[in-house]
């Protein structure tokens, strides 16, 4: 049974990142099931790179607006995308009775699958019921977190987004018979909520870079959300941190993104759910072989090129027509340079890039 | 009575669509109608006329419009992703027989009803016991190939989806 509540998570007074995080990224919640409007979406999505690995784990709730269901009902759900050997992973869709899911923090249960953010640290566990995948991670923030608000859409109320994009992973990832132990690896780390429908005029394209050494102290995140058509942009930002702290905030006519002409051309696309393949089975994606994003603001600039390798797809049945939102999911090597604050700087790192198409 | 595992799936989530998804349910009509539709689907023979009022299953072919044979497995695999209904096509997983345009609607009207069953609520649960029923079947030799095509039936009363 799914619980409303406003209480945020009592703050951590001795880690400024934890407060942080307690205070921006809780869960908030659908308010349709006690009066208000519907279609309310939300997920908390993660990403760990470790050497040879990327993996996506997202927990998530989404207001049930199909016809013919109970008012209020949601549709929990946790996406799970692994490639090592090749790409593997499912969506599984809970029923309101399995799942728990407390708002004012960040405390999901759906079934046996857990999230919570517990003494300043992320605990996951997860085991497919389709497919033979298990994970245990514990990621331990690295940054503040970036909370950007109020992100224009064309069909209903602002998105908005809580991007903590440095983590470091603790843990092991079981996929049939191998298990990895995934300590050390850099992760990623966000939280979207809104009211949208899929299907409504939007897409967007969103990335991060992580780079590979601990060392390294810079990493960022970017993002363009345009109509469906990409011909007009609702939002744009990248945002670089180094450290802790974010040291560069690039906005609106700040950024600029350009895309490869040439598309990625796979044989054959790796889709989750599976059934969901008959209705989307093209192998042709939509998605551009290289993406910069060019940034300047006064004397501060970062430039960024990502070279996209591989694309795993999560499709997600359309509200508003017989269509499909398809969620290209890309692993990529990036390179950026720049200057903050009088500091230059140039590094490479791996990247997710995420094209939506609707 | 003999078991008809495939008939009752289609009957049952033909059932859901009109109930959870009444819109795509009557598209997917639009789409087949006026035509008849033979499934031959492991022994199971199952005939179909489509109307824009709905779905009716015949006691036995008439003058199919579209001829369909395949296995049980073969229909797992497509759902489990295994195979495209391309490849399944190609390698004769899947057979269809039909002049072009009721083949083209044939396709039409098998998206409408792909597109209602990832939106059903009931469909989780339909395939789940297709798939039970599939895997507590014995397996043959060339499981996923279907037998050779057989000849329509004769005519019968139709009966009308529940």
């Amino acid at each position: 049974m799914s619980e409303h509540g406003a209480a945020v998570a009592p703050a951590l007074a001795g880690d400024p990142i934890a407060r942080a995080i307690s205070l921006t990224d809780y869960v908030r919640r659908s308010p349709f099931a006690v009066g208000g409007p519907a279609a309310h979406k939300e997920w908390q999505h993660f990403a760990i790179l470790a050497p040879g690995i990327d993996l996506l784990v997202n927990f998530s709730s989404c207001d049930d607006v199909r016809p013919g269901v109970t008012a209020g009902g949601e549709l929990p759900r946790v996406v799970l995308l692994v490639r090592e050997r090749a790409w593997d992973g499912d969506v599984e869709t809970f029923a309101s009775e399995e799942a728990r899911i407390r708002g004012g923090r960040i405390d999901f249960a759906l079934r046996h699958n857990t999230l919570t953010f517990r003494d300043g640290v992320f605990h996951i566990a997860v085991e497919a019921a389709e497919r033979p995948i298990a994970l245990e991670l514990h990621l331990e923030p690295r940054t503040m977190p970036a909370f950007v608000q109020n992100i224009h859409m064309l069909d209903g109320p602002p998105l908005h987004w809580v991007v903590v994009p440095r983590l470091r992973t603790a843990g092991w990832l079981r996929v049939a018979e191998r298990e990895y132990r995934l300590d050390g690896a850099p992760a990623y780390h966000d939280h979207n909520w809104g009211h949208f429908l899929w299907g409504h005029d939007v897409a967007w394209e969103w990335g991060f870079v992580l780079p590979e050494s601990e060392s390294i102290p810079w990493c960022l995140t970017f993002v363009r959300l345009t109509n469906r058509a990409r011909t007009a942009a609702l939002e744009q930002g990248l945002f670089l941190w180094r450290g802790e702290r974010a040291v560069g905030v690039f906005r609106q006519h700040d950024v600029a993104f350009s895309t490869d002409a040439a598309l990625l051309k796979p044989q054959r696309v790796f889709k989750v759910p599976r059934a969901m393949a008959l209705v989307a089975p093209e192998a042709a994606c939509d998605v551009p072989r290289s993406l910069e994003v060019r940034a300047a603001m006064g004397r501060d600039w970062v430039e960024c090129r990502a070279e996209a390798q591989e694309v795993a797809q999560v499709l997600i049945p359309s509200e508003t027509g017989l269509g499909v939102t398809i969620f290209n999911e890309v692993t990529a090597r990036t390179r950026v340079r720049g200057s903050v604050g009088g500091e230059t700087f140039a590094f490479e790192g791996r990247s997710i890039l995420e094209f939506i198409r609707a | 009575m003999p078991e008809r595992p495939f008939a009752d799936f289609l009957d049952e989530s033909f059932a859901a669509l009109r109930a959870e998804v009444p819109g795509i349910h009557a598209e997917m009509c639009r789409r087949l109608a006026p035509r008849e539709v033979e499934l031959v689907v492991d022994d199971e023979r199952i005939a179909i006329a489509f109307s824009r009022e709905g779905a009716a299953f015949l006691g036995e072919s008439r003058r199919p419009a579209i001829a369909v044979r395949t296995k049980g497995r073969a229909i797992l695999d497509l759902i489990d992703a295994l195979a495209t209904l391309r490849e399944a096509v190609l390698d004769e997983r899947l057979e269809l027989r039909g002049a072009p345009d009721d083949l083209l609607a044939f396709h039409e009207g098998l998206m409408a009803y792909l597109h209602g069953g990832v939106r059903a609520p009931s469909f989780p649960r339909l395939l789940r016991d297709f798939r039970r029923r599939q895997v507590a079947a014995p397996v043959a030799c060339d499981d996923r190939r279907p037998a050779p095509m057989p000849s329509s039936g004769r005519t019968a009363e139709p009966r009308e989806d529940r």
